[in-house]
C-alpha cells in the first residue's frame, strides 16, 4: 500500500532525525538527566528564599542574589561550560521551608541556593553540595528580655519555621527538657523576626546567623532585638540538588572546590557579610581549605 | 525519580496522630466561625430586608466590605494588622494574654467573612417569602417583630437550609486558610508530614479522603434536617 | 510600624504592579480554561451517556468537597513526585484553578442549561441539527446568555482566590506584597493597601454585573 510505506519511510526519516538529532541535543550533558534537562531547556532552574538577607532574597530591585546565590552562580558557570551553552538561561523559583526538598526532588528545581542544613535524614531525599556556612540555632528575642538560654523561655512562645531544622531540634529539646514551650509557625525569616518585634511571641528560634544579621540589620529601632543561647544544633549549609545523578553532583562538587581553592568564597563572603561587620569565623574558613578538594 | 510509596505512613504512629490532631482543629475552627457566621449573618440578612433605610444601608457596607477583599488577606489583617492598630494595653492582651491567639484569629476571621455570604442568603430567602406574606402579616395586626418571628423567618429559614448546607461546607474548606497564620488544621498538619517523612502524597491522600469525609457527613446530616423541618405542601422535597 | 515614605511606595511599585499583572494573567486564563471545561462537564451531565454522566458528576462533586489550598499544593508539590514531571509553579497554579473552577463553574452552567426550555431543544434537533450541534447553537449561547452575570460574580471570587497561590510562592499581588511587607518590615501599611487596591477592583467589578444584570432585565 503506498499509503504504508509512506509512512514507514517518514517514521524512518524522524526515527534517522531522532538519533543524529540526540547527542547534539544532549552534548556535554552526558548520563546526567539534570544535566540534559537543562539542556533540553537551555534554563536552569534555581532556588531561591524571598527574605534570607544576606544569604538568598529578593533585593529591592527585584534581583535575586546573596552569598548563597553567588556561590551557585559558580555552579552555573560549570554547567555553561560544559554544555557548550554561554547564554544558558537562569529561572528563579521562590522556596521556603515547607516546601524547598519536595521541590528539589520532583524536579522543579535544578540545585537551591538558600539557607538549608545538611542532614543525613534529608539526604536520603536528596543531594547535597559541600558546606559553604555553618552555623546553629539560636533565640532572637528583644533587647528587653532577660533570658540568656532558651531554657529561660520555658512556658513561653516561641516562633519557629515550620519543616526547619530549628523546628525540629527546639521540639525534641521541649520533650526531653519538659519546657513546655509553645511553638508558633512562621513562613519566613522575615515574619519570625516581626512576630518577635510585634510581642507576639517571647522568641524566634532559628539559624543563628541569620538572626544574628536581622537583629544587626533590620531590627527597628536599632537595637531593639538580640540573639541570645549557645547553639542548640550543628547547622552546616550546603546547595541541594535531585538525588541519584552522580554527573551533576560531581559538577557541583568540582565547581566549589575551585571555588573554595581559589579563595573566591573567602570574598564571597567578605562581599555579603562584611557591610554587616561580620568577619568569617575560623570553621568556616578551616571548612573551606578541608573540602577544596584537589583536581 | 522514582517515588518509594509507603502507605503506612499516614495510618502509623505519629503522623496518625497529627491526622487526627489536625482534624480536630479544623473542625474546632469550623465550627466556632460558623456559629459566629450564622448568628450574625442572619442578623444582618435581616437588616438587609428591614423597612428602615439606615438599617439596610449598615447591612450592604459589611456584606461590600467583607466580600470583596480575598479571606487570606483579611486573615492578615486580622493576625498582623489589628492588633496595631489598637490601644497597647488591648494589643498586649491579644498578642499574649488570649490563650490561643491563632486559632481566635482564624476563626473571627473566618466567622466574619463568611457572614457576609451568609447574610446574602438570608436575605435572599426573607425577600423569597414574598411582599404579599409581610404585608398580610402587618395587616393582621402583627408588629414588625412578630412578623419577622412568627411569619417571615420560619419560612425563609427552610429556604435557606440548602444554601446553608454550601456555606457550612465552604466553612470546613476555607478553614484551610488557617495554616497561613500558623495553625496546624487538617490541611497544614498533612504538609508537616510531607516534610518530615517526605511522604507527601500518602499525607495528601489521607487529608484529602478526609475531606470528602466531612463534606459527605454534613451533605447527609443536612437532607435529614431538611426532611424534618419540612413543611408539608409548601416544599415538596422527595 | 505605620509610616510609609513615597520613597518606598516608588521603590516597591514596579514588584507590587508585576504582581497584580500575573494575578489578572490567572485570572483570565483560568476563566478561559474553567469555562470551557465546565460547559464540557455541565453538558455531559446533562446530555451525555449514563456512565459518562456520572463521571462527570463524581468529578464535581469531589472536587467541591476539597480545599483549594489543598488542590494547589497537590499540583505543584506532589503530581510532579508521581509522573517525574516537574511543571512550573504558574502552570501548575494555572492547572489547579482550571480544574477546581471547572467544577463551580459547571454548576452554574448547568443551571444555565436547564434554564433553556425543553422545546428549544426538541425544536433544533427536528430542524436536523446533531444533539452536539443542536447544544452548540441552540442552547448553550441562550444559556450562557442567561448566566453571564453569575459567572462573572464566580469569577470575582476566583481573583480573590488567585490569592492562594501565596501558599505556593507564585509571585502574585498577594505574594508580592507579603514579600515587601516583610522585607520592609511595615506589615500594617502594606497589608491595608493590598485590602484596598483588593476591594476597589473588586467591589468595580461587582457593581458592573450589577449594571449588566439590571441592563439584561430591562432589553
Amino acid at each position: 500500500m503506498p499509503g504504508s510505506s509512506f509512512f514507514c519511510r517518514a517514521g524512518l526519516g524522524l526515527l534517522l532525525a531522532a538519533t543524529l538529532a540526540a547527542p547534539a541535543m544532549a552534548l556535554g550533558a552526558g548520563e546526567s538527566p539534570i544535566l540534559k534537562r537543562i539542556a533540553e531547556r537551555n534554563a536552569i532552574t534555581i532556588g531561591h528564599r524571598e527574605a534570607s538577607a544576606p544569604y538568598s532574597f529578593i533585593s529591592r530591585e527585584q534581583r535575586v542574589e546573596g552569598y548563597s546565590i553567588d556561590l551557585c552562580m559558580k555552579v552555573v558557570d560549570a554547567v555553561k561550560a560544559r554544555l557548550e551553552k554561554p547564554d544558558l538561561q537562569i529561572k528563579y523559583v521562590p522556596i521556603n521551608t515547607t516546601n524547598r526538598i519536595a521541590l528539589v526532588a520532583n524536579g522543579t528545581i535544578d540545585i537551591e541556593c538558600g539557607t538549608t542544613t545538611n542532614t543525613l535524614a534529608r539526604q536520603e531525599q536528596v543531594e547535597f553540595s559541600p558546606i559553604f556556612y555553618i552555623t546553629g540555632t539560636q533565640v532572637l528575642v528583644s533587647a528587653a528580655n532577660s533570658a540568656k538560654e532558651v531554657e529561660d523561655l520555658k512556658g513561653k512562645r516561641v516562633a519557629v519555621l515550620q519543616g526547619s531544622s530549628n523546628e525540629q531540634s527546639l521540639r525534641a529539646l521541649n520533650d526531653s527538657e519538659k519546657l513546655g514551650i509553645e511553638l508558633v509557625y512562621a513562613k519566613d525569616l522575615g515574619e519570625g523576626a516581626l512576630l518577635v518585634a510585634s510581642d507576639r511571641v517571647d522568641g524566634f528560634a532559628a539559624d543563628g546567623g541569620q538572626i544574628k544579621v536581622f537583629a544587626a540589620t533590620k531590627a527597628q529601632p536599632k537595637g531593639s532585638l538580640k540573639v541570645i543561647g549557645r547553639l542548640l544544633t550543628y547547622d552546616p549549609y550546603s546547595a541541594m540538588m535531585q538525588r541519584g545523578d552522580l554527573d551533576f553532583s560531581l559538577l557541583v562538587k568540582r565547581a566549589f572546590a575551585e571555588t573554595f581553592r581559589s579563595s573566591e568564597a573567602e570574598k564571597l563572603y567578605e562581599k555579603w557579610f562584611g557591610p554587616l561587620g561580620i568577619t568569617i569565623e575560623p570553621e568556616l574558613k578551616t571548612a573551606f581549605v578541608i573540602q577544596a578538594i584537589p583536581r | 525519580m522514582i517515588y518509594h510509596w509507603d502507605w503506612s505512613v499516614p495510618i502509623s504512629a505519629p503522623y496518625l496522630g497529627w491526622l487526627m490532631s489536625g482534624l480536630a482543629w479544623t473542625l474546632l475552627v469550623a465550627g466556632a466561625a460558623w456559629v459566629i457566621a450564622f448568628v450574625l449573618g442572619a442578623a444582618i440578612g435581616i437588616l438587609r430586608t428591614l423597612p428602615h433605610r439606615g438599617a439596610r444601608m449598615i447591612g450592604a457596607v459589611y456584606v461590600t466590605v467583607f466580600r470583596s477583599v480575598p479571606l487570606l488577606l483579611q486573615l492578615f489583617l486580622w493576625y498582623f494588622v489589628v492588633p496595631e492598630l489598637l490601644p497597647a494595653s488591648v494589643a498586649h492582651w491579644i498578642k499574649r494574654d488570649l490563650p490561643l491567639p491563632e486559632y481566635w484569629t482564624s476563626v473571627i476571621g473566618l466567622g466574619l467573612f463568611t457572614a457576609a455570604r451568609i447574610a446574602e442568603q438570608f436575605r435572599a430567602g426573607i425577600q423569597a417569602v414574598g411582599r404579599g406574606q409581610s404585608m398580610a402579616a402587618a395587616a393582621s395586626g402583627l408588629t414588625l417583630l412578630q412578623s419577622y418571628r412568627y411569619v417571615l423567618l420560619p419560612v425563609a429559614a427552610r429556604y435557606v437550609l440548602p444554601p446553608l448546607t454550601s456555606e457550612f461546607l465552604n466553612v470546613v474548606k476555607n478553614s484551610s486558610l488557617a495554616l497561613t497564620i500558623g495553625l496546624l488544621e487538617l490541611t497544614g498538619q498533612s504538609r508537616q508530614i510531607e516534610g518530615v517523612t517526605f511522604h507527601g502524597i500518602e499525607a495528601f491522600t489521607a487529608a484529602t479522603l478526609i475531606y470528602v469525609a466531612l463534606t459527605l457527613t454534613a451533605i447527609a446530616a443536612m437532607r435529614a434536617i431538611e426532611r424534618v423541618v419540612a413543611i408539608p405542601g409548601l416544599m415538596a422535597r422527595v | 510600624m505605620g509610616g510609609i515614605d513615597l520613597d518606598l511606595i516608588a521603590a516597591t511599585a514596579p514588584f507590587l504592579w508585576d504582581g497584580l499583572c500575573t494575578s489578572f494573567q490567572l485570572l483570565l486564563l483560568a476563566m478561559a480554561g474553567g469555562i470551557s471545561l465546565g460547559a464540557i462537564l455541565a453538558v455531559v451531565r446533562i446530555a451525555g451517556p449514563k456512565p459518562l454522566a456520572a463521571l462527570a458528576a463524581t468529578y464535581v462533586n469531589g472536587l467541591r468537597s476539597i480545599p483549594l489550598i489543598m488542590v494547589i499544593l497537590w499540583f505543584y508539590l506532589l503530581m510532579p513526585l508521581a509522573t517525574g514531571r516537574p511543571i512550573g509553579a504558574f502552570t501548575s497554579a494555572l492547572v489547579a484553578f482550571t480544574i477546581f473552577e471547572a467544577a463551580y463553574y459547571s454548576e452554574i452552567i448547568r443551571a444555565g442549561i436547564q434554564s433553556v426550555s425543553k422545546q428549544q431543544l426538541a425544536a433544533a434537533t427536528a430542524s436536523g441539527l446533531s444533539q452536539l450541534q443542536a447544544y452548540r447553537f441552540v442552547v448553550l449561547p441562550q444559556a450562557f446568555r442567561k448566566m453571564t452575570p453569575i459567572l462573572l460574580s464566580q469569577s470575582i471570587a476566583l481573583f480573590q482566590d488567585t490569592s492562594l497561590v501565596y501558599v505556593v510562592g507564585l509571585r502574585d499581588f498577594m505574594t508580592a506584597v507579603s514579600v515587601t511587607a516583610n522585607r520592609e518590615g511595615h506589615l500594617v501599611a502594606f497589608y491595608l493597601f493590598a485590602a484596598l487596591v483588593y476591594f476597589v477592583l473588586c467591589c468595580t467589578g461587582a457593581q458592573s454585573v450589577q449594571l449588566l444584570k439590571k441592563s439584561m432585565v430591562s432589553q
